[in-house]
């Protein structure tokens, strides 16, 4: 039976000749070695699409996938062979052997993935219905040979089609030589073992190279002696319908794997009209309009397409025109293309399959945290205050670590410190590829999750490394990881000449400090560590802060900012009296940059350290005639950083800057106003209005007083929800 | 009681008459299933529309140039006695798309009801003869039909040109007519049903969006085909050169070699300056407010070839077209001309072999 890979045309000849013919035994055409792998097959958890997947033992991106979907043909030769009893042997050459034979050969693709079929015909079928003028090789197999009568004179006109394609072409690669020796190897072998009645399930390519009788045997044993081998561990892996049209393992991608599944599924003349339902609801779900008429409509456009046409029905092709004309210009065209004519559909393989024992245990963390592989990207909110919040939280942070990236936390909405973890989650069958390159650090996910960051360790001195290696550890709750690391940062700081790298370590650890509070994890050690960073910090914050140029000085701004977080994040004691002190000397010294003067004296106004007056008396001596205005300026700039909140709600503020600009002679005036505009041009919208109309006099200051009528039971109720958001306890 | 004088002295025969012959050997020939009314199966339509050669030598020229899936779907659409909305850009060939459907299926396409911001239901419907109607009461022989009224009578296809430039409630007329094929006659007491092959071919420019936007329930009765502007030059070019050797023919002009090169500098024109960019891409280009579609295309170089004929000699050059060009181009004295000297300086000035036209621009 010479097939189409992946033709649901093909696999309903497949089924009705193999009912006709009642076979003792099923030859396929897949690489021997995967034959074990077959007894899974009737298994009620193995649901396509899923592929086998062949890697070489130690070289597990050494490898090929292949990938089975409901409508293919050698899928629904297993199922009927195990269905009725009958042994399905797997005939092509193993991939012990076809793996070997490494890029040397010109046989693998790229990826490491490899390409099984390389005739010079592509998809033979195809070339056959471009002769014939259709550009639809479904279609064609449809019209010409699937209404040719049952199953078996189809294959028949195939077999005759495809000698007359190969003409005297023999099988021009050294692979292909070898595979089709092969295959006439296992056909001999089940000639001889008695078999009166066999099928063989085959792309229609190889048809004529297993045409009776046979060549002599010794020619093809021949081409088989000598060949070099590999170890290659088999397994069954999800795959999903949208990776079926990448061009992978035997045949050419598939375009619309979601139409062939509903042609498979449903072969009838109602086929279009479920179709077409299947769409109205696709379309109604997202909110788009799709009335019964439409679907009428849609129905008898494509049928009267089909009939002008001259096709007994209506094809893909048609279904679109019509669904096309009938709803034109909505939007639900592109979505109909992307989940119905492709889809998502993602299969699933049963337990005790062969896996490698890392994939396994994956399997079994994903079922233990509930969470199952889905193939469209959708969202996880995640609540680490409940067991199984925590547990997702981990696993996906495990994987996280062994670079199999199921998923990314969303920016913003996670932040740290909080109790709430968002996910933006979407599994890709290549990431079992990735679990299995992975195999070798570990058999289960936290093992090897663990191994791979102390190797991440290990490789690097940078401390900003170090600490990232940690972050995950803490987020991962990979407690082994932890402890070196942390030896391996206290070292690093210890020695580190440069205090840039020690202040910029601060803040991660301190979220991780925090992450440790919010998940319930021991973390006397990570403390520790920070303690003497914090150390390290006060003692080397003034140098770095010294003689910058504007662009250091900018960043060095937001180092101070950082430090000033991770010490409020941690409530460390240092944010009391150490470092509003270091602050002090910051702001006063002249060897300081304008803007880091500035932005000290605001982080000592933020932390409560000044008062408003001392404040008021620090803005008002940088921005009086004896500095320079353009450090003024930039005084100002790093102040303010980058809002005006702090002047609409502080009036003497406001003033003292109001009454520098005005008091500004005009050469300083021109020379600043570059500065002042960057500084002011950066503020909100609406509070550049608001600080117009405040100096215009036209509003008074809102500030954050209330008056003394405060209503002490209805606060209390606000209050209530405000705690809520916060998670305060009550 | 029509007016048309006999055929071969009108200035622009109906489509039915010019392509008989064409319509009567498809008739003849054709052995594919017919929808009850239909003068031709849609197989026979198609290749009416798209051209092709039958079994017995006749040449079918092609009128529309384009995509086959396009007319397909039209024709398909027809078959199933859903309403047919053809959409696009102006002089996109809706008209003339729709004309040749009307004729081929039909025979018949001059029940048509051009759309307007003025028309009035009774355009639609039916009116009155007012002198009977007083005279005699309402009778059937009082009623004045629209050409959609006897496009159901005779189960043939009526058109409807520019339908969004109707009035919407005016459109809304159309709801009952497509949806229960039935028009109702209440000052008659009675109903007019529609004899199977009656169908609507309605055209709206893309342009006139927003100005009367379809109803919902108008929109649900049509099938919508969208004419695209020709994809590439080729294709242009040989819709330009086909249908000004047609027009030169009807309109008795003296036979003018249309150079090739001459229709390509138009169509080329055109297209880039539609485009907003040269078509290499190198340049980009103000676009002008009016369309410079396919169909300008054809009356420019269709009135270069008339002055060429008459005042020129007797080959159509440079000259003959540049006033046609500027013409079409420069609709809005201001915004236009800008972009007109543009091309003309950035574009036009720098190409080889555009020398002798430059100058004839330059002199208008
Ligand atoms: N693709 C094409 N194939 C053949 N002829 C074409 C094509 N495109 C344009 N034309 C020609 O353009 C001319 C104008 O077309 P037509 O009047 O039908 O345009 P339209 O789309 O109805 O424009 P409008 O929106 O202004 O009414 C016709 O003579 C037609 O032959
Ligand atoms: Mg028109």
């Amino acid at each position: 039976m010479g097939i189409r890979h992946h033709g649901p045309g093909s696999a309903r000849s497949v089924v009705r000749a193999l009912a006709l013919l009642q076979p003792t035994v099923v030859l396929v055409e897949l690489p021997a070695d995967c034959e074990a792998a077959l007894a899974w097959v009737g298994h009620e958890q193995l649901q396509p699409p899923v592929a086998l997947l062949g890697h070489v033992i130690d070289q597990p991106q050494r490898a090929a996938f292949l990938p089975f979907a409901s409508f293919s043909p050698e899928w629904q030769a297993f199922v009927w062979a195990r269905a009725h009893g009958v042994p399905i042997r797997a005939i092509d050459l193993p991939l012990q052997l076809s793996l070997a034979g490494g890029a040397a050969d010109g046989d693998g693709a790229g990826d490491g993935e490899l390409l099984l079929a390389d005739h010079p015909v592509g998809d033979p079928i195809a070339a056959l219905a471009a002769a014939a003028g259709d550009p639809d090789p479904e279609r064609w197999w449809e019209d010409v040979i699937e209404h040719r009568g049952d199953g078996a004179p189809a294959f028949d006109a195939v077999a005759e089609a495809m000698a007359a394609v190969r003409g005297g072409w023999e099988a021009g690669s050294v692979r292909e030589a070898r595979r089709e020796a092969y295959m006439r190897q296992c056909l001999r072998m089940a000639l001889a073992d008695g078999h009166q009645r066999i099928a063989v399930v085959c792309g229609a390519w190889h048809v004529p190279a297993l045409a009776m009788p046979l060549p002599p045997a010794t020619v093809d044993a021949r081409t088989l002696r000598g060949l070099p081998k590999v170890k290659v561990g088999v397994s069954w892996v999800p795959w999903t319908h949208r990776r079926l049209a990448f061009a992978t393992g035997y045949g050419a991608g598939v375009r619309s794997p979601g139409w062939y599944a509903h042609v498979f599924a449903h072969p009838g003349p109602e086929g279009v009209a479920r179709w077409f339902v299947g769409a109205a609801r696709l379309l109604r779900d997202r909110g788009l309009p799709a009335s019964p008429d439409h679907l009428i409509a849609g129905t008898r456009t494509a049928t009267a397409l089909a009939a002008l046409r001259g096709r007994p029905r209506p094809g893909l092709v048609e279904v679109l025109d019509a669904a096309d004309t009938v709803m034109a210009g909505s939007t639900g065209l592109a979505l109909i293309e992307r989940e119905l004519v492709v889809g998502d559909a993602i299969g699933e393989v049963p337990e005790g399959a062969p896996q490698v024992p890392l994939a396994r245990d994956l399997a079994t963390q994903q079922r233990k945290a509930r969470l199952k592989p889905q193939a469209d990207a959708h969202t996880l909110e995640l609540d680490l205050r409940t067991p199984l919040g925590r547990s997702r939280s981990a696993l996906l942070h495990r994987l996280q670590a062994l670079e199999v990236p199921w998923g990314a936390v969303q920016e913003g909405r996670g932040s740290s410190g909080t109790f709430r973890e968002t996910w933006g989650l979407r599994w890709e069958p290549e990431l079992t590829i990735r679990v299995i390159e992975r195999a070798a650090h570990g058999t289960t996910v936290q093992v090897a999750a663990t191994n791979r960051l102390l190797e991440r360790a290990a490789a690097t001195t940078a401390l900003a490394d170090l600490i990232a290696v940690l972050d995950v550890a803490m987020l991962a709750d990979l407690g082994a990881v932890v402890r070196p690391v942390v030896a391996r940062v206290e070292a690093q700081a210890a020695h580190d000449p440069d205090v840039v790298q020690v202040i910029e370590a601060l803040g991660p650890l301190a979220r991780a400090l925090r992450y440790g509070d919010v998940r319930g994890t021991d973390a006397t050690a990570l403390r520790n560590v920070f303690d003497g960073l914090v150390v390290r910090v006060l003692a080397g914050a003034l140098m770095a802060c010294r003689s910058l140029d504007d662009d250091a000085a900018a960043a060095m701004v937001e180092r101070l900012a950082g430090v000033q977080a991770a010490l409020a994040l941690t409530d460390h004691a240092a944010r009391r009296a150490e470092w509003p002190a270091m602050l002090t000397i910051i702001t006063e010294r002249t060897d300081v940059h304008g803007l880091v003067q500035g932005r000290a004296a605001r982080l000592l106004h933020d932390g409560g350290a000044w008062k408003r007056a001392q404040v008021g008396n620090r803005v008002s001596r940088a921005l009086s005639v004896g500095t320079p205005p353009a450090v003024g300026a930039a005084f100002v700039e790093g102040f303010l950083a980058g809002s005006g909140t702090v002047l609409v709600h502080d009036r003497e503020l406001l003033e003292v800057i109001d009454a520098w600009v005005s008091a500004l002679a005009p050469d300083a005036f021109v020379s600043t106003v570059p500065l002042l505009r960057r500084t002011f041009g950066a503020f909100e919208q609406a509070e550049r209005r608001q600080l117009g109309l405040l100096l215009a006099d036209q509003a008074r200051a809102t500030g954050s007083g209330f008056g003394a009528d405060v209503d002490a039971a209805r606060a209390a109720l606000a209050l209530v929800t405000v705690r809520q958001m916060l998670g305060v306890p009550q | 009681m029509t007016l048309t004088p006999p055929q071969h002295t009108v200035l622009r025969p109906h489509a039915e008459h010019e392509f008989a012959h064409e319509l009567a050997a498809l008739a003849a020939l054709d052995t594919h299933e017919r929808p009850p009314n239909w003068r031709l199966s849609p197989w026979a339509v198609v290749t009416y529309l798209l051209g092709g050669t039958l079994a017995d030598g006749t040449v079918v020229s092609p009128k529309y140039v384009g995509r086959r899936r396009l007319i397909e779907i039209a024709v398909a659409t027809l078959a199933t006695d859903r309403a047919l909305l053809l959409l696009g850009v102006p002089g996109t060939a809706k008209t003339w798309v729709s004309e040749h459907l009307a004729a081929a299926i039909s025979g018949d396409s001059t029940l048509l009801v051009q759309g307007t911001a003025g028309t009035a239901e009774e355009q639609l419907r039916y009116g009155w003869n007012y002198a009977r109607l007083i005279a005699e009461g309402p009778s059937a022989a009082a009623l004045v039909p629209s050409p959609i009224y006897r496009a159901m009578e005779r189960g043939s296809i009526a058109r409807v040109e520019e339908l969004t430039r109707m009035p919407g409630d005016v459109q809304d007329a159309l709801v009952t007519v497509l949806s229960e094929k039935t028009l109702p006659l209440p000052e008659l007491g009675s109903e007019m049903q529609a004899v199977p092959g009656f169908n609507v071919i309605a055209t709206a420019n893309d342009r006139d969006r927003g100005v009367n936007d379809l109803s919902a329930a108008l929109r649900r009765r049509f099938n919508t085909v969208v004419l695209p502007l020709p994809a590439d030059i080729e294709e242009e070019v040989a819709i330009v050169q086909r249908r000004v050797a047609e027009l030169g023919t009807a309109l008795a002009l003296p036979a003018v070699p249309a150079s090739n090169d001459e229709i390509r500098r138009v169509v080329t024109i055109f297209r880039e300056l539609r485009n907003g960019a040269t078509a290499d891409g190198r340049i980009s280009l103000k676009v002008p407010t009016g369309s410079l579609s396919t169909a300008e295309a054809i009356s420019v170089v269709t009135s270069g070839v008339a002055l060429a004929a008459h005042f020129g000699d007797g080959h159509l050059g440079a000259a003959d077209v540049a006033a046609g060009i500027v013409g079409a181009v420069v609709k809005d004295p201001v915004h236009d001309a800008v972009a007109w000297r543009e091309y003309l300086e950035a574009v036009v000035r720098d190409r080889s072999e555009w020398g002798e036209f430059y100058e004839a621009c330059r002199e208008l």
